[in-house]
């Protein structure tokens, strides 16, 4: 007899999973319970090149208090059924919604969306997981409150609680998100809720202007990690600055990633320069403008000269760095001055300001970014070669000219093997970059689904054999990444993971963790 | 923003705000016993992409031939705004069609955002697609769809493939399935389509594959499927049940119109499929056609460079 359920967690039998679902209705009422393929089908689309069916879940959950969330893990302990936590689930080239792995139950928490407290004076916030960052940014826009808020391109639709728990960045001086983060609540297995840093203590003011607190300090192991479901999350908002002046600098060699990275680092270090920068290449930027189809055709990488051709039509550097300055405007135009002699050193640049590149799309959504407001411009990515495939390579790069470029022409290197663009970008952080490439591709293809599955795996490969390490991973790739750091962490994780969770009810596979 | 607007994008979409506002609550599950009820509702959404006309064009004429009870022709919403801050017209649209049927096309950009708002509504996904027709020197077939399905209910994978298969279309389509079941008049014997051959896989009878003008391990190889280890076929021939379904031809057999526009064939087949045709009878969790015409300069008809997804919902 075919079973009721689309899948079951692995080991479960399906008179158990009745007996739990049984459970979860009696708690969280029937309609927050989903087990239906048209109402899980939403939950198993994913953009990895793997088949969905690794991916589908067996039922999601809707909670919307902590108590719940108790008695949830309290059930699955009893049954060893293991969940899935998201909290908007926007997690898109890196798995979206659907769990790491067959039968895992998706626990939703996009109903737990109250925005706790934000306060003016001290700039922070505490929101629960459920809370995206229109919601905050209307809500600081409403009240007035003159804060600004640094999140990732997929901005309005995603959240901060997931973001930066899956240590995601933004654009704007706080873009370094866990580096904001303050305090935390957190429902362990065992059902205990456990309040980080200045959090535990009764009656503390302190729990979102403290980070610390007293003794080891947790957060960073509910980050990347499955030891436990973030249910409150504190962290730093940015006062909105008296003046905000964007602008962007054009180069036309890749090879001048040298040069654009040895004029940024001292600028960003000192703090003249203080937002995530970006350095973007003209296909990262090109799909706001245009598509692939418009310049070739037929199989194999993009070759340069279309590049070059896409550059001329639509007026992008090979390379667009994009930053900021932020401040008085008397601090602002200090520090241009300082900005523009560096760059104009060479003879290169190609430096152009708001008022000059007012009516470029790309650098209207940049711009955005980098004050903290909401587009989803960077999503048109998908329509560049179109057919739904999206993989995030991300490999993490020290903030030195040579390095990016030995990054950037292995990366470009690999990609055309399989005959994938490369479509990437450096964030630069104080003294690191991430490289963020999106490896695009077409899934309706099956030829070229299995070169991006290959061509994902060897760029792991052959990046981690050079000491490169990636710090975000798809969910198909995490053991991989996991293996890459060597067995000492990996042992380390398993030894925390099994005195936190001797049931391994929570996310098994986040990070290659079980 | 507006209030209620922004309750969605919270994914607070629950009765309790709904009625605060004089909108009628959110419909309780719309299963495939009230399938009839919700097509009702229909409705189609045209996003900025190319072939959104074509595609209009087919489902209509779905309507026009199949749903008498929508005089016709099914309401158009269209969305044509850019990225920023084109997303809160979906929203607004979301919010405003309670118990409603929406088939859906836009761009795989529109696409990503799109799924991630019906997730957050609670709504309903039966069946979405990507299709792509892409022309030049290449390995695969030049007309690709691949759709992943709540169940084979929603199928139109069999309508599309005599539609095109009619054109002389060189064509994939791959169909995936989260449950077997087609519906109460299941049927488990394959389909008879003519000019296909059919197969099932061995150790794994749910899983069936359609191939024409093509051999068993050229189409394993277009769609990326094992189909023999150790040089043994992982698939077996199916017999199909001719003489039962001509029994049944009346409740089987979509009567399609013609077309050579592949965009709107596929149109046509989804609207179909969404409005209740039940034009699948097979219960398989996984299902490919794979047609080569004989015709090869065909392969450069039609809408070259056009790619889009597909949605059908129950909000």
């Amino acid at each position: 007899m075919a079973s009721k359920y689309i899948a079951l967690p692995k080991g479960v039998s399906e008179k158990d999973f009745d007996a739990a679902v049984s459970r979860f209705r009696r708690i969280l009422g029937d309609d927050a319970v989903l087990t239906s393929a048209e109402q899980l089908a939403p939950y198993t689309k994913t953009m990895m090149p793997v088949p969905d069916a690794e991916h589908t879940p067996s039922a999601a959950l809707l909670a919307t208090m902590v108590e719940q969330i108790q008695k949830i893990v309290a059930v699955c302990n009893q049954y060893k059924i293991p969940i899935w936590t998201i909290s908007t689930g926007k997690n898109l080239g890196y798995g979206s919604a659907a769990p790491a792995e067959r039968g895992q139950i998706v626990l939703d928490l996009k109903r737990m969306n109250r925005i706790l407290e934000v306060d003016k004076d001290l700039a922070f916030a505490l929101v629960e997981p459920g809370v995206t960052y229109q919601q905050l940014y209307d809500y600081i826009k409403e009240h007035k409150l003159g804060l600004w808020l640094s999140m990732p391109a997929p901005s309005a639709i995603a959240g901060p609680v997931g973001n930066t728990l899956d240590r995601g960045v933004g654009y704007t001086p706080y873009g370094e998100h866990f580096l904001f983060a303050c305090g935390m609540e957190v429902v362990l297995a065992s059902g205990e809720v456990l309040r980080t840093g200045m959090g535990s203590m009764p009656n503390s003011n302190t729990w979102q202007v403290f980070k610390w607190g007293y003794g080891p300090y947790l957060d960073g192991i509910f980050t990347q990690s499955n030891y436990g479901i973030v249910t409150k999350f504190g962290f730093w908002l940015m006062p909105e600055p008296p003046a905000f002046k964007p602008f962007v600098i054009q180069y036309e060699h890749e090879e001048d990633i040298v040069e654009i990275v040895e004029t940024i680092r001292p600028l960003r270090i000192s703090g003249v320069i203080p937002n995530a920068v970006v350095i973007a290449h003209a296909l990262y930027e090109a799909p706001v403008k245009a598509r692939r189809g418009d310049y070739v055709s037929g199989s194999g990488s993009i070759p340069d000269e279309a590049v070059y051709q896409i550059m001329k039509d639509h007026k992008l550097g090979i390379w667009n760095v994009y930053a900021a300055l932020y401040g008085t405007q008397e601090q602002i135009d200090v520090n241009w001055k300082i900005v523009t002699q560096a760059f104009g050193q060479s003879g290169k640049a190609r430096i152009l300001t708001e008022q000059e590149a007012a009516d470029d799309p790309a650098f209207a959504y940049r711009a955005k970014l980098m004050r903290g407001e909401m587009t989803l411009t960077e999503f048109s990515l998908y329509n560049w070669r179109g057919g739904g495939g999206s993989m995030w390579f991300a490999p993490v790069s020290q903030a030195r000219g040579s390095e990016t470029l030995k990054q950037m022409a292995l990366t470009k290197q690999i990609l055309a093997k399989y005959g994938l663009d490369y479509s990437g970008e450096f964030i630069v952080g104080m003294r690191d970059m991430h490289h963020i490439v999106d490896v695009l591709y077409d899934k309706t293809d099956a030829e070229q689904t299995k070169a991006a599955y290959q061509c994902f795996d060897e760029l792991l490969t052959e990046f981690s054999a050079r000491g490169y390490g990636t710090y975000r991973v798809n969910t198909a790739f995490m053991d991989k990444v996991a293996e890459t750091y060597g067995p000492v962490q990996r042992s380390v994780h398993k030894t925390l993971k099994k005195a936190l969770d001797p049931n391994g009810i929570l996310a098994p596979g986040k990070s290659g963790i079980r | 923003m507006d209030e209620t607007r922004r309750d969605f994008i919270k994914g607070m979409f629950a009765g309790g705000t709904c009625l605060a506002l004089g909108v009628p609550g959110i419909a309780q599950a719309t299963s495939m016993g009230s399938f009839l009820d919700s097509t009702r509702n229909c409705r189609l959404l045209l996003g900025n992409t190319i072939g959104a006309e074509s595609f209009a064009k087919g489902v209509q004429s779905a309507c026009f031939s199949h749903g008498s009870r929508h005089h016709g022709t099914l309401p158009v919403f269209r969305f044509e705004s850019e990225l920023s801050t084109g997303f809160l017209h979906l929203v607004d649209l979301l919010m405003q069609s309670r118990n409603t049927r929406w088939i859906a096309i836009m761009d795989h950009a529109y696409a990503a955002i799109f799924a991630e708002l019906v997730r957050n509504s609670t709504a309903r996904l039966l069946v979405s697609g990507a299709h792509t027709f892409v022309s030049g020197n290449h390995t695969a077939l030049p007309l690709r769809h691949v759709w992943a399905a709540a169940s084979p209910a929603y199928s139109a994978g069999e309508l599309l493939a005599s539609m095109l298969a009619h054109e002389r279309y060189s064509f994939s389509i791959v169909e995936r399935f989260l449950t077997q079941t087609a519906g109460e008049s299941t049927e488990n014997e394959a389909l008879s389509l003519s000019e296909f051959l059919s197969y099932h896989r061995a150790d794994q009878p749910a899983t069936r594959l359609y191939c024409a003008g093509v051999s068993l391990p050229e189409a394993g190889r277009l769609l990326g499927w094992e189909t023999s280890k150790n040089q043994e076929s992982l698939f077996s021939r199916t017999i199909t049940a001719t003489a039962s379904r001509d029994k049944t031809a009346d409740s089987t057999t979509i009567k399609y119109p013609r077309s050579d526009n592949w965009v709107e064939a596929t149109g046509y087949a989804i609207a179909a499929a969404a409005l209740g045709m039940k034009i699948n009878r097979e219960s398989c969790s996984e299902r490919a056609f794979v047609h080569r015409s004989s015709q090869h300069y065909l392969d450069h008809k039609g809408l070259p460079g056009v790619n889009f997804v597909s949605f059908v919902i129950d909000v």
